[in-house]
């Protein structure tokens, strides 16, 4: 029986049973119900459980709160039972249910996915619906779909991405958005786009994605350089080129970091980004010996405008010239 | 019909076309094979998935109607290392193409299902890419796997410990019903069939050596292009490519830390360490050495080499080394080894499990290629390339002899310089120092030795030895204190020989000669110093290669 058919077939049979619960009204019914429910309570009360909350969360009827909240509860039956994770697969892929339980959906079939051994039989069937939902008029419901799929390395979600970059038209989301969910992979194609992209920016958020994308490629060396280096681009930016460089080129690195201590003209946060990089992984002998440096760390340690940049000076005066003092001593 | 070209660049819908038509064409379907070498152009610059989905697609070919020897080793490749489930599904199904149902396929086919079982996906065994659009539509890389292991029947009882491993998992609930069914019913096909009077046959081999292959000692790629290109290791030292492979046979295995399959570049370097163990029980230590080379020099800076070694518990020495090169000369290092690896800008888009055993003058001489590697085999083959006689072993030996020649020669200056400043001390600086000692031996002919020029000169010879050995070992070892010693040692007793009267300069002087020579004998020059001194040193005749080495 495929899912689709096992699914119908669920929900015929909660109609009936809503309908049969609905014309019962008898009292013997109604304690014949509850020593039914007693017993299945000694039995397991997780088999009450989760079959009570699949029946309110498949139900078109309750309110979306209720209907999420039983999602919650569903716990690792939404794949063990596979009626439930056929019902749940359904409802994913339903666009007219409402976009609030499609999440709720969504977050227990992700909650689930956690036990990967047990969850293993339900993936084939739960990746070819997020594919399906990649797509889905709703931009919340695409966004988190293509978020999960990209997390498994998934090639058509990737190709979905990079079309939607190269053609807005095709876009299934903003661009920033594409470019930090491009960047789960780093064999993707996505590169020269990014470079465009750092040129020829959409956006300052997607120039930012688009440079963090690009830090795991060595032949991006060179950009990182040029932009750490030019005080007309943004802070933000001059920073994730700094992160870049700490990957790509460290060494590269300390001598702008340097430099940049002793420009007077930089800006206080790159300096202390600079200062922090000197301290933490610096070249302790090249830097103990180094007097100019020392002396203008010394400087902005009592005379810089900001604080933070005074901190990172006090970090590096502790920690390159203890040894100093001790020498001259 | 004509199939059409292939050729750069094209789009994945031409690609797609173009194999399917070549798949059509019988004259030129052999080419298809051709096409699953990672080294293709069609795959340059391709992404990691682009790069799955075309391979899918040219392994589907190929398996219609009938699967080939040729194709086979690239089926086993998927089933027993890879981890997409397009992949493995078609390599799966594709066996079931054989001509016959090889025994040895069972535990490739089990190795697929633990390697894919807790990210399988629906795939389309029809359709470019493999993906499907309905969850009813399509298969899985296990169900294909299964489906196998079903058609070979009773040839699957090599597989049989790991099939009831899963009928294990089936009865904890581990496994989905259908899953828990097919792998009873497979048990039970295997068990009926087993024969318990006669004896057990051997299993598994695979039709033919898949993988591998020796190549003979004129055949082997020459070496020379190579030679000049450095490579850093773990530790941040710098060396050439003969100081790392000229001399004794190398395994060199390639691998690079940002590799995402774990029963690719992990497992190989975790194998590397189990090998270098085996190495060692097998008699081979230090005749032969090991190292790893990365795929990504850019990204893998020693420090990541050395962490990544750490993990997986590899010897590290001069004999053992991990590896990068300059990026711009790892096309070098492609070509030399014939590397099966390509790249999106600086990333690896995919390559292949590989490993090589070079001779004594770094040429190739065996490969290890898609398949993994056992232990006994390397070794085995390590050993037939140190037993080599040939010209070129002869040659690499004597370059050996050679070199040991060298290093007892830099010995025998080491160690002059002691002996050089103790007869420096004890001659004699003077008439009556000189009359001192022939005292001891008697006066007879003390009368002859009136003349005191060749003491000098003597004197001077014996102080010139001496501080030359100290300057050769200043040079290789960096530290230049013995020397600067020796040279304020040598110039006091030259002070004393001219003014006899300064006995403090001549007791200073011998002093510190002595204190000189003893000291450099204490320093250990670095390997790598030595070498480039050897070069310069005062013998080079000593250490110059034979033109027999190339």
């Amino acid at each position: 029986m495929t899912a689709r058919k096992r699914a119908k077939k669920t929900a015929k049979t909660t109609k009936r049973s809503a309908k049969k619960g609905a014309t019962k009204t008898s009292s013997a019914a109604a304690t014949k119900r509850s020593k039914t429910a007693a017993k299945r309570a000694v039995a397991g009360t997780e088999v009450v459980g989760y079959k009570a909350a699949w029946r309110v969360a498949n139900n078109a009827k309750q309110s979306d709160d209720a209907r999420t909240t039983a999602l919650i509860s569903l716990g690792s039956a939404a794949c063990d039972d596979s009626d439930v994770f056929a019902g749940l697969i359904v409802l994913l892929r339903d666009t007219a249910t409402s976009l609030a339980v499609r999440l709720g959906v969504l977050a227990a079939l992700q909650a689930a996915s956690f036990s990967t051994i047990r969850f293993a039989a339900c993936r084939p069937t739960y990746m070819t619906a997020l594919r399906a939902v990649a797509k889905d008029p709703a931009f919340e419901m695409r966004q988190r779909a293509l978020g999960l799929l990209m997390r498994e390395g998934d090639g058509r979600a990737q190709t979905m991405l990079i079309e939607g970059l190269e053609n807005p038209a095709k876009a299934l989301l903003p661009p920033e958005k594409a470019l930090q969910l491009l960047a789960y992979d780093v064999k993707s194609e996505a590169y020269p786009l990014a470079r465009r992209i750092v040129e020829r920016p959409p956006n300052a958020d997607a120039k930012r994605e688009a440079l963090r994308l690009l830090a795991a490629d060595a032949k991006s060396t060179k950009l990182f350089e040029r932009i750490l280096r030019d005080k007309s681009e943004t802070g933000d930016v001059r920073q994730i080129s700094a992160a870049a460089l700490q990957s790509l080129a460290p060494e590269a690195l300390q001598t702008y970091a340097r430099d940049m201590v002793l420009d007077h003209a930089e800006s206080p946060e790159l300096q202390t980004m600079s200062l922090t990089l000197l301290t933490q992984f610096g070249d302790a002998d090249a830097l103990t010996k180094d007097a100019r440096l020392g002396e203008r760390v010394a400087a902005l340690h009592s005379s810089a405008d900001s604080h933070a940049v005074k901190q990172g000076a006090e970090q590096f005066i502790g920690k390159y010239t203890r040894g100093s003092d001790a020498d001259r001593a | 019909m004509t199939s059409p070209r292939l050729r750069q660049p094209m789009t994945e819908s031409e690609f797609a076309a173009a194999i399917t038509a070549l798949g059509a064409d019988t004259e030129r379907r052999a080419t298809l094979v051709s096409l699953l070498e990672e080294t293709h152009a069609l795959y340059d610059e391709r992404g990691a998935a682009a790069t799955v989905r075309m391979r899918g697609w040219v392994l589907s070919t190929l398996a219609q109607p009938v699967l080939s020897d040729a194709a086979l080793v690239h089926m086993l490749e998927e089933l027993e290392s890879g981890r997409d489930p397009y992949l493995v599904a078609v390599a799966a199904n594709a066996l079931r193409r054989y001509p016959r149902a090889e025994p040895a396929f069972a535990s490739y086919l089990t190795r697929a299902i633990a390697n894919v079982r807790q990210h399988d996906d629906l795939v389309s065994l029809t359709a470019y890419g493999g993906y499907v659009d309905d969850e009813d539509d399509g298969t899985t890389a296990v169900a294909e796997a299964l489906a196998t292991l079903r058609w070979m029947g009773a040839s699957a009882a090599g597989a049989r410990q790991d099939l009831e491993l899963l009928a294990e998992d089936h009865r904890r609930g581990e496994l989905p019903t259908w899953m828990g069914r097919e792998v009873d019913a497979i048990l039970s096909a295997i068990r009926d069939s087993i024969d318990t009077t006669s004896p057990e046959t051997e299993c598994c081999a695979l039709p033919g050596p898949l993988g591998r292959w020796w190549t003979s000692r004129d055949a082997r790629r020459d070496p020379t292009a190579a030679q000049g290109i450095v490579l850093e290791d773990q530790q941040g030292e710098r060396l050439r490519f003969d100081e790392l492979f000229v001399g004794k046979p190398s395994f060199v295995v390639f691998f690079y830390t940002r590799c995402d399959n774990p029963r690719k570049c992990s497992l190989s370097i975790a194998k590397l360490a189990t090998l270098q163990r085996a190495i060692d029980a097998s008699g081979l230590s230090g005749q032969v050495r090991t190292a790893a080379i990365t795929y990504d020099p850019a990204w893998d800076v020693p420090d990541r080499l050395l962490g990544y070694a750490r993990q997986r518990g590899v010897r590290l020495d001069a004999d053992h080394r991990m590896l990068r090169s300059d990026p711009a000369s790892l096309p070098v290092i492609q070509r030399h080894f014939g590397l099966g690896v390509n790249y999106v800008e600086s990333l690896v888009n995919r390559h292949r499990v590989e490993a090589f055993v070079t001779d004594a003058t770094g040429r190739v001489a065996a490969t290890f290629a898609r398949l993994e590697w056992n232990d006994q085999e390397v070794v085995d083959r390590l050993r037939a390339v140190v037993d080599e006689a040939s010209p070129d072993a002869g040659g690499a030996r004597a370059a050996l002899a050679t070199r040991d020649v060298a290093a007892r020669g830099r010995h025998t200056l080491s160690a002059m310089a002691p002996l050089a400043s103790v007869g420096a001390a004890f001659i004699p600086k003077c008439l009556a120092c000189w009359a001192t000692y022939l005292s001891m031996v008697g006066v007879a002919g003390l009368e002859r030795w009136t003349d005191t020029s060749w003491l000098r000169a003597g004197l001077l010879a014996v102080l010139a030895i001496n501080l030359a050995s100290l300057w050769v070992r200043a040079r290789a070892s960096g530290e230049w204190k013995p020397l600067h010693l020796g040279a304020a040692g040598a110039s006091l007793i030259l002070v004393a020989t001219v003014a006899p009267a300064l006995a403090w300069a001549r007791i200073a002087g011998v002093a510190l000669t002595i204190g000189a020579s003893l000291l450099t004998v204490r320093i250990r020059p670095s390997a790598a110093r030595s070498r480039q001194l050897a070069r310069r040193t005062l013998v080079p005749a000593l250490i110059t290669p034979s033109k027999s080495d190339a």
